[in-house]
């Protein structure tokens, strides 16, 4: 099945998924369009990615309908996982495992040049470090030339210099033409980055929309703004009234 | 020669063939216990051929085919902790085996073969349904290796590359029943995983690559082979407990390496 707008690359109507019985969320609709910076916002369990790996469908739908662009390729960055050390494989090997058919050593040689992973290239991949890892992830993405980058929580573990250089990039990539969607947990990379930010809250998305647009979205404020003062100003007490 | 030490040497070979890349998937997998567990099973593999009258590596095949499929069914669900599922099946069907072979009238079975394995009384018979086995089993681990690879890094990349993760690991914990099943007679039901695992672990210690940890485990499984064969041929002992104690001795000496020296 085919999105029914061409500018659309993936659009959920009316999902929900339920985890141990209990509904993470319900009725969901999202469209991602073509061209899109997204940020993926939401408290920790709000269920982003879970969302996120339905709208890839790396998991099984259990109600609603999600469909994507006939021809759409998806480059995914997931969260670092802990590399088992007993399978040793080189990043350069592990790149090569991804690597299609149809595409070249060519190719895999001017990725890696890239995205600087040369050095590292014949170290197993359960001793990369956090900068590394994430290099050769986003390499590893973008060898299928994805329409759309999904990326969770690509940051996490990235020191401030690092995760500067990251958005720099991901900013370079989405000048070329590719959609970028990722899950933040970093409010002022969303607000400064992002075309859209789309806030995950209590099983629905509570606010959808530019980042500018969002500063006066009252219930994004009490959400996210002022649970973010809360935690660091304590005495503020910005958001008492979401626990009354 | 005799020619029973050389059916034995040439039927340990053969296993090493399957065992050591199959070993090598249960580490990167962490699915050691669950090799141990089919192992168990084949004790109640047993007792079903006999009661039924049927070839006895037919039903531990049979019997340890619906294990692995059962366990892998039921590790779907959710509520279900795989390790809780595997102490059960391997401890009931090895409980329940040996139960039914003690209360069959007429059974004439060397539970001790089956326990800790028999390997100089293999058949030619054997021997055919080893080298079958093991060409299915490499067969099937080279036309689905980067599936099985890819399944084992990461089974969210590998869905997005199109592998079907379900079909994998059922392909993957058939592939270890049908080398525990069919390997069990060489060196029986308990010693059967550290033929699977310690060769493989051993190997890792000196590979840079999963092809590289494939090939050594297969050459460490066969100097275990004949180094446990010959010391049990010289000094009078029992064959399996030789290659498993052969081969717990490479694992240990590997450890003592200095590092500095593998890198």
């Amino acid at each position: 099945m085919q999105t029914d707008h061409y500018h659309s690359l993936i659009e959920a109507r009316q999902i929900e998924h339920r985890f141990n019985g209990q509904s993470l969320f319900s009725a969901l609709n999202i469209r991602i369009d073509v061209g899109q910076y997204i940020s993926l916002i939401g408290l920790n369990g709000a269920g982003k990615s879970t969302l996120l790996r339905l709208l890839l469908k790396i998991l099984p739908l259990q109600s609603g309908e999600i469909v994507h662009r006939s021809d759409l390729r998806i480059g995914y960055v997931p969260q670092r996982w802990h590399a088992n050390s007993q399978l040793p494989i080189s990043a350069l090997d592990f790149l090569k495992l991804n690597l299609g058919k149809s595409q070249s050593h060519a190719f895999l040689n001017q990725v890696m040049e890239t995205w600087q992973c040369h050095p590292f290239a014949h170290q197993p991949i359960h001793t990369l470090s956090g900068g590394q890892w994430q290099r050769l992830l986003l390499a590893r993405a973008l060898l299928n030339q994805p329409h759309l980058l999904a990326l969770d929580e690509p940051t996490q573990g990235l020191d401030l210099q690092s995760q500067h250089e990251f958005y720099q990039q991901l900013q370079g990539l989405h000048r070329q033409g590719i959609t970028i969607l990722m899950i933040s947990h970093d409010l002022a990379h969303a607000m400064s980055y992002s075309q859209r930010v789309i806030a995950l809250s209590e099983g629905r998305i509570c606010c959808d929309g530019a980042p500018q647009t969002l500063l006066n979205n009252i219930e994004y404020q009490r959400r996210f703004v002022c649970a973010h003062q809360d935690a660091i100003l304590p005495h503020t007490h910005c958001g008492h009234h979401d626990h009354a | 020669m005799p020619e029973f030490m050389l059916i034995a040497l040439v039927g340990g070979l053969i296993t090493t063939l399957m065992t050591a890349p199959v070993g090598a998937f249960m580490l990167w997998r962490r699915m050691a216990y669950f090799g141990d567990a089919l192992a168990h099973t084949t004790l109640l593999g047993l007792a079903v051929g006999l009661w039924l009258q049927l070839p006895l590596t037919l039903s531990m095949l049979m019997i340890a085919l619906i294990v692995a499929v059962s366990i892998s069914l039921l590790n779907q669900r959710p509520h279900t902790s795989s390790d809780t599922l595997l102490a059960i099946a391997a401890h009931s069907s090895l409980g329940i085996g040996m139960l039914a072979i003690a209360i069959l009238p007429e059974a004439r079975v060397d539970l001790m073969g089956y326990l800790f394995g028999d390997l100089l009384n293999l058949t030619y018979t054997d021997i055919a349904i080893l080298a079958v086995t093991a060409l299915l089993v490499v067969t099937s681990i080279l036309y689905y290796w980067r599936a099985l690879l890819l399944n084992s890094l990461n089974s969210e990349l590998a869905s997005l590359s199109g592998i079907n993760n379900q079909q994998i690991q059922l392909l993957l914990a058939l592939l270890v029943a049908i080398v525990v099943a069919v390997s069990a007679k060489l060196v029986g039901a308990l010693l059967m995983t550290a033929l699977l695992i310690t060769p493989a672990a051993t190997s890792r210690l000196f590979s840079r690559s999963p092809q590289s940890m494939i090939m050594g485990a297969i050459l460490i499984g066969q100097l275990g082979v004949v180094g446990g064969l010959a010391i049990s041929w010289f000094f009078d002992l029992p064959v399996a407990p030789s290659i498993v104690s052969l081969l717990f001795t490479f694992f240990i000496l590997s450890r003592l390496i200095p590092p500095r020296l593998l890198n």
